[in-house]
């Protein structure tokens, strides 16, 4: 059994990061996986929502059917797409150059946003694309669950191409992907194909939208077999693909095929790319053949496809649907106080939807905390709003998420309020609720980082972060701790609220959210003085 | 100013052709940040990479390390009828245009069963057909400059003390020279 190493790939460098680009790891960590018997796997993140801006190619490694490549966002920590195009999810968007070559043979990119933008220079248009698979070396190459969007500006470009005249063989599998497009444009095909004869290509549920051509086989050759795919809104939905089976399209192509009258009743909102089923659809529900023996069970959410299955890269779930009414009822103009209001009557709600996963009530959660806009101002009624609007989604967040779902339902709120007039009492506050929020025990090997953080006379014990966090609150308050005796006092506050049930893990995310709501925070530990690190409490 | 993460050492595969195209040889560039990015842990380990901060240079001006060392072999030439929806390829122009007006009469003949004559038009273009031959055209010469590279969390040079070998002209010059 191959031994799994795992590396953390973030753009914003949060706790635990390896690579800050997905580029970086594939050079760092590019070896002989056979000879080393290891899986190498890249988990993506985004902890301040930035984009992974550098072009990647996969290639020059040596691989097997044991030992394989996996980049993949995991999506129990917050960082996958919804299903739809997310700019605060992990998302490889190399602007106006390509985004990802796969060049290699046994590799599975699961749970990915990838993104181009054709580029116009003196007037000229040139081509991108945002997925290139070829010269792939023998074994499979997977591409599930992930987001591709092409942004043309002409009739070239491809969302996916692959291209792969060479001797060896490939089979290619693309399922559960939204494949559009959504440039002044059309680009010239969703998947193109022009592999060698001695391929395979197979495309099962996925959504193709808005190109010259849908599934394009350049080359005649191989055969590719498309089932329970979507694909629509193209010049032509499909072009020399030699099995079409239970798919939905404009034209009616291949053998059990649907043919939506009113692709608008069919999905949530698919010219701004939501390709989900709508509860009212009659068209994709249910319309398509179950792929199980295929080696997949489940839908771009992550959600467990249900026979008979649906067409496309979304099975319908009712869960999802009742929550995402909720969103939808509240993006209706609702002034911040409405809002505060029905987040403290939601809090029931949700914890009475007992089917509902924890993934979708993030989710949820996330859409709904994004629609909050707060005016600040210097007045105290504005700070105090802002404490009440924390406090009322940590309460909601409290009853059905993770410690680290918690967080990431917070931390949009932060991005929306803009904390000007900050004082410690507001501060302090802001941590109660979030930490009242979030009960997690400190964990063993918390204790291995203990610091002793000495202040005049007084000394206290705690773990390095929360040192760490403390200081980092106090420096927002522009106070001297090494000095000032109230800061001293204020310290030992600080340091008792926060180090009371909660692990370093989340308090990390805490000073981060602290952070970003434009509170600068030096987190330099080595700024305590004096401290010493000590084996045994 | 510009911060390079750079490959400290060579990875290599058996197939000559997959090594030259697909791995990293010590020297080449891997990524190019801004000054003062924040590098992840891995990035900061001495055996896999070195950071180079180049204070004269943007990131912008230094694109062509990151750059594989791609060919054109060519155009293929594409013929379509987006009236008709139908496309074919070929080796010149008109035998693109005779593919594609093939399918377009097969279209035409359907479509006049049904009784209708839309008029159409076949345009032609070409596209480059471009061919990736190795991982990167120019590399780091890294061997004059190692030990201020492996003694610096992020080593500092300006672009004239930077020495450049592209590969396949097997020119060495310096940084500055190239990027001008």
């Amino acid at each position: 059994m191959a031994t799994e190493v795992v590396k953390i790939v973030d753009p914003d460098n949060g706790p635990g990061t390896d690579y800050t680009s997905l580029a970086a790891w594939e050079a760092g960590e590019q070896r002989d996986l056979v000879a080393a018997d290891e899986i190498a796997v890249a988990k993506c993140r985004c902890t301040n929502g930035s984009a992974d801006a550098t072009t990647v190619t996969i290639e020059g490694w040596t691989t097997n059917s044991d030992c394989y490549i996996k980049v993949w966002t995991d999506p129990d920590e917050g960082y996958r797409h919804d299903g739809k195009w997310n700019d605060s999810s992990y998302r490889l968007d190399p602007g106006t150059n390509n985004g990802l070559y796969v060049r290699q043979g046994w590799v599975y990119i699961i749970g990915l946003q990838i993104h181009a933008t054709h580029k116009v220079q003196s007037g000229h248009v040139y081509a991108r694309y945002p997925l290139l698979l070829e010269w792939c070396t023998s074994g499979d190459v997977v591409i599930d669950k992930s987001i591709i969007r092409l942004t043309a500006k002409s009739t070239k470009g491809y969302g996916i191409n692959i291209y792969d005249p060479n001797d060896t063989t490939t089979a290619f599998k693309i399922r559960n992907c939204v494949i559009y497009q959504d440039g002044s444009s059309t680009g010239e095909a969703g998947i193109r194909i022009g592999a060698a004869s001695n391929d395979t290509v197979e495309i099962f549920n996925c959504t193709v939208y808005n190109f010259g051509i849908g599934i394009f086989n350049q080359s005649g050759s191989p055969d590719v077999i498309v089932q329970n795919c979507a694909v629509f809104g193209n010049s032509d939905d499909f072009s020399n693909v030699s099995t079409i089976d239970h798919c939905a399209s404009d034209d009616g192509d291949g053998t059990n095929a649907v043919v939506p009258s009113d692709w608008s009743l069919v999905f949530v909102d698919y010219p701004n790319g939501d390709f989900h089923l709508k509860s009212t659809d009659t068209d994709l529900r249910d319309a398509g053949v179950d792929l199980s023996s295929e080696g997949f069970t489940d839908d771009i959410d992550g959600e467990t496809r249900s026979a008979p299955w649906d067409i496309g890269a979304d099975e319908y779930v009712s869960g999802g649907e009742v929550l995402t009414a909720v969103a939808d009822i509240l993006s209706t103009s609702l002034t911040s106080t409405t809002l505060f209001s029905v987040f403290r009557y939601s809090s029931a709600s949700f914890s009475s939807l007992s089917t509902t996963s924890s993934k979708v009530s993030s989710n949820v959660l996330r859409e709904l905390s994004t629609l909050i806009e707060v005016k600040t101002s210097s007045s105290d009624s504005a700070e105090l709003s802002i404490v009440a609007l924390v406090e009322a989604v940590a309460n909601i967040a409290s009853q059905v998420l993770t410690s680290n779902a918690k967080l990431l339902v917070l931390r949009p709120i932060s991005t929306e309020v803009q904390v000007r007039t900050a004082s410690h009492v507001v501060v302090l506050e802001l941590i109660r609720s979030i930490t009242s929020a979030i009960q997690v025990t400190v964990s063993t090997s918390d204790s291995a980082e203990l610091v002793i953080v000495k202040i005049g006379q007084v000394e206290i014990v705690t773990t390095a972060q929360v040192a760490q966090a403390a200081l980092a609150i106090l420096k927002t308050l522009a106070v001297d701790i090494t000095s000032d005796v109230v800061a001293a006092d204020m310290l030992l506050t600080v340091l008792r609220s926060v180090s009371a049930g909660i692990d370093s893990t989340t308090l990390t995310g805490v000073v981060e959210l602290i952070t970003t709501m434009g509170l600068i925070v030096d987190t330099s530990i080595e700024s305590l003085t004096p401290k010493r690190v000590i084996e045994e409490v | 100013m510009a911060e390079l993460l750079i490959k400290a050492s060579d990875t290599t595969n058996p197939d000559p052709i997959k090594d030259l195209r697909g791995c990293y040889k010590k020297g080449d560039v891997v990524v190019r940040k801004p000054d003062g990015w924040k590098w992840g842990k891995e990035e900061l380990n001495k055996k896999k990479f070195y950071i180079l901060r180049v204070p004269d240079k943007g990131t912008d001006e230094l694109e062509f390390l990151t750059k594989e060392d791609e060919i054109e072999l060519g155009n293929r030439y594409i013929a379509e009828s987006p009236e008709l929806g139908v496309m074919a390829e070929g080796p010149d122009a008109e035998t693109a245009s005779k593919a594609c007006q093939a399918l377009a009469n097969a279209v035409l003949k359907r479509l006049q069963d049904y009784g209708l004559s839309p008029s159409y038009q076949i345009v032609t273009r070409t596209e480059p057909i471009r061919h990736v031959v190795a991982r990167r055209r120019h590399r780091i010469n890294v061997e004059n400059i190692e030990d201020t590279l492996q003694k610096e969390v992020v080593a500092e040079l300006t672009s004239d003390k930077i020495s450049i070998t592209d590969k396949p002209q097997n020119i060495t010059t310096t940084l500055a020279e190239l990027a001008k």
